[in-house]
């Protein structure tokens, strides 16, 4: 897993080493620094489209797999991991898939599944980096980031809890309830706290559903920049223009202490804001899916 | 001044989760059939012995908590005339409907084609449902166990299975009873692959692999291969 942000663009990513493969774990860093790597020289911009990037990037991961071969002495399949990768600059967004686990994406407030997992036929089967056999086989979303302001990556075992089965009425599946919990709680809380939350989740409810390794990325626009990855919580963010993050947390917090019945003019008090700034962020508050009432 | 530590342990109340917030996912299904040739030469003894690993069989896979949530099986007896005999293992705590493995009796010929098209019908008839509602699947097993040779015509058998065989779509595991079984007819009616030769009458040692097998792939994740218990050392392979 790894965060990092390389010029105007912050890319997430997440690989899953597949339990069949002798050295998984070093399959998984290997494609995890192939994607850093090819981002950090790539001066395209994401606007360009997902096809413009999609050469490159799998003659990229399929070169660092080789050469993590070559100097282990052991074949590439016993490298097999997946591939989870978001990337986001100020205009648009690219994301690449391999595999299983899901990558979903908040578009104009709803949740939606941005890219479901690749399996076999059986549910035992999935595809790895070292499989693929061409460019074609890399998943390549993008588009403008307009109305787009968050983002979840997922590995298989974090899906059987965060992705709904896909049906006939809803093909891709649905994220959970949970997911739209978090990125709401980024806009309100401090990562460290929302942290805390994501992993209490993945490391109760969340991994007593399987026996795969639970792996969970969650982003949302938080109007600062979280350049540092927040220790233990698996938690980032990426940078939007955006002010006053900060009284909006005070104002939350107020909020939850004194109760959603309370007064704007009372939470001013409590925070030492103008009631025109409170009354700002009671609407950000109420966008974001909480029931504040403040007159 | 006093100095709180405001730092909190765990999630604020505003940020745990409640029920709903996450899906409980239907367990990874695996569709199993036991084809048993149960004719009349059968009788006596390796009938008996044959129901009491059943049963064994059946508690085992009942008491594996992965096994129980994903095993969907079925016994087909091919003695006289073909039965299905639906295996229901207990299911979220429910106790699971009695299934009176008395009822298979030894007698009559062996249809074991017949039973195997049954058999292929049904697992396919299963994946289909499967898919249908999104439920994920493990590759099926087919388990043949016979101890003579077939009295019907075997051609669409051996046709579906060995094209199945060729697919991957489905694991087939013959077993030969004694030392009358027609081992090359039980290896086209497999698919092509090679029988495997029960030791006596030793079908709990069958039964007991073939349950911690199943929950072996009733625990795999995505890459992983299950791992099977042994390579079957209750029998040999007849090159």
């Amino acid at each position: 897993m790894a965060e990092f942000t390389t010029g105007p663009t912050t890319v997430f990513v997440l690989a899953d080493g597949m339990g069949s493969a002798a050295h998984a774990e070093a399959g998984a860093q290997a494609v995890v620094a192939a994607a850093r790597d090819f981002f950090r020289i790539c001066s395209r911009p994401l606007s360009d489209g997902p096809e413009a990037f999609r050469n490159d990037l799998f003659a990229a991961l399929r070169a660092r797999l080789g050469r993590t071969a070559a100097e282990l002495g052991v074949p590439e399949r016993d490298l097999s991991s997946t591939l989870l990768v978001v990337a986001v600059d100020a205009a648009a967004y690219l994301a690449c898939h391999v595999g299983d686990g899901v990558i979903g994406v908040r578009r104009d407030g709803y949740a939606q599944v941005l890219s479901t997992p690749t399996n076999g036929e059986f549910a035992n089967q999935t595809v790895a980096v070292g499989h693929l056999q061409g460019p074609d086989g890399l998943r390549l979303v993008g588009g403008p980031l307009t109305g787009v302001d968050a983002f979840l990556l997922m590995s298989d075992g974090a899906a059987a809890s965060l992705h709904g089965r896909p049906s006939p009425e809803v093909p891709d599946g649905a994220l959970a309830p949970a997911v739209a919990h978090w990125w709401n709680g980024l806009g309100t809380h401090a990562p460290s706290q929302v942290g805390v939350a994501v992993r209490e989740a993945v490391n109760g409810p969340i991994r007593r559903q399987t026996r795969d390794d639970c792996s969970v990325v969650v982003a949302a626009r938080v109007g600062i920049d979280l350049r540092k990855q927040v220790r233990g919580a698996q938690l980032l963010g990426f940078v939007a223009p955006s002010r006053g993050l900060r009284s909006r947390r005070r104002v939350a917090s107020a909020w939850s202490r004194h109760g959603a019945e309370a007064s704007t003019l009372r939470i001013a008090r409590a925070v030492g804001l103008h009631p025109s700034t409170v009354r700002r962020h009671r609407n950000t508050l109420r966008a974001l899916g909480w029931a504040v009432r403040g007159t | 001044m006093t100095r709180t530590n405001t730092r909190r342990r765990s999630a604020s109340a505003d940020l745990s989760l409640g029920s709903g917030d996450l899906f409980a996912n239907p367990a990874a299904r695996l569709p199993v059939c036991i084809v048993l040739d149960t004719s009349g030469s059968m009788f006596g003894r390796p009938i008996t012995e044959l129901k009491e690993a059943l049963k064994r069989f059946v508690a085992a896979v009942d008491a594996d908590e992965d096994a129980r949530d994903s095993c969907e099986m079925a016994v087909i007896s091919a003695g006289g005339d073909v039965t299905v005999h639906p295996i229901a293992v207990s299911a979220n705590g429910r106790p699971a409907p009695s299934f009176d493995l008395d009822r298979i009796e030894a007698a009559g010929q062996t249809p074991l084609g017949e039973a195997v098209v049954v058999a292929m019908s049904l697992l396919t008839r299963r994946k289909a449902e499967l898919k249908a509602t999104g439920v994920p699947y493990y590759q099926p097993w087919l388990v043949i166990v016979s101890d003579g040779q077939p009295t019907d015509d075997t051609a669409e058998a051996e046709e579906q299975t060995r094209a199945s065989v060729r697919s991957r779509s489905l694991t087939v595991i013959p077993v030969a009873v004694g030392g009358d079984a027609d081992t090359e007819r039980l290896q086209a009616l497999a698919g092509g692959v090679a029988p495997h030769m029960l030791s006596g009458l030793d079908f709990g040692q069958l039964f007991s692999w073939l349950s911690a097998s199943l929950a072996a792939v009733s625990r795999s994740t995505p890459g992983a291969e299950p791992k099977i218990a042994g390579a079957l050392p209750w029998a040999q392979h007849q090159e």
